[in-house]
């Protein structure tokens, strides 16, 4: 396996949807190439603080009122047609 | 296999809210914009980075499901209708942004590689920020260059990534196949990495 086959095999690998000789050949060039495990540090790094950004979010539970009236407001006009 | 095929169908909850909407019941409209708009105006937040707009998506998506309702024929879950409404005005008023700077092309963010397949530019490891940064310091860096990738790649890392949706309720908001937002999704997550980079790779 070279590394642009690694780096383009990463996502299946941290989800365990490659076959087993896929994996296998991943973990075997992970043992002799610091490049490529350094990568996936850094990729599986990138994926926990985009995750962190949502964790943090107030993310709100209600629609704020003034928006739930500005969008049943504005359905009106179209009732009318 | 179509992706309106790919969502599970609606719920019965979602069936008698359907119904009471097909019956022009106020009360039901208020109903469907109480349930589902948190979740849409958090997502339009990430989606466009500001308030105001977010709002704006939140509404524009509201009045265009409003008139599509005898349209919709209940292929999907309402919420993943509606999120697919959302995301379309949403990347609509996107669009019309002014401000926003030209996001980079997604392959230039990709990594580049040797003839023989090594990695061109390995660069140094990443260091732990987490002991130099606040979170909020953290938080807004990497919101920041998430903000800067093709409106295609951050939509597919936001439904994906930081929402947790399945690649199956991705792909049929996003009206495409399963397959294509696994692609989509290791492209995204590789341009978000190089973008990172620069401010997490260790000092030399």
């Amino acid at each position: 396996m070279t590394c642009r086959e690694f780096i383009d095999f990463i996502s299946e690998y941290l989800n365990g949807s490659l076959s087993p000789s896929q994996n296998d050949s991943f973990t075997q060039h992970m043992e002799k190439c610091t490049d490529c495990v350094e990568y996936l540090k850094s990729f599986n790094k990138a994926i926990e603080l985009g995750k962190m950004t949502a964790n943090d979010d107030e993310v709100p539970s209600d629609v704020p009122l003034d928006l739930l009236d500005a969008i049943l407001q504005s359905r009106k006009p179209s009732d009318q047609e | 296999m179509t992706a309106e095929g790919m969502g599970p169908a609606l719920t019965d909850q979602e069936s008698h809210l359907l119904h009471q909407l097909l019956s022009g019941e106020d009360k039901a409209f208020e109903t469907l914009v109480k349930t589902f708009g948190g979740r849409m105006l958090a997502t339009a937040r990430r989606l466009l980075g500001n308030e105001e707009d977010a709002r704006e998506a939140v509404q524009d998506a509201f009045l265009s499901s409003f008139k599509a309702i005898p349209r919709f024929k209940g292929d999907s879950r309402l919420s993943t209708w509606l999120h697919r409404i959302l995301i379309n005005a949403a990347l609509m008023k996107e669009r019309r942004q002014q401000s926003r700077p030209t996001p980079v092309q997604i392959n230039d963010l990709l990594p580049t590689f040797l003839p023989d397949g090594h990695r061109a530019d390995p660069g140094p490891e990443w260091r732990q920020m987490e002991n130099e940064l606040t979170r909020a310091d953290l938080r807004k860096i990497v919101r920041a260059q998430i903000d800067r990738l093709p409106a295609e790649a951050r939509a597919v890392l936001i439904l994906r990534d930081i929402e947790g949706l399945s690649t199956e309720e991705t792909a049929s908001i996003l009206e495409t196949t399963p397959n294509s937002i696994k692609v989509r999704l290791h492209r995204a997550r590789q341009a978000l990495r190089t973008l990172l980079d620069p401010h997490f790779r260790r000092l030399s």
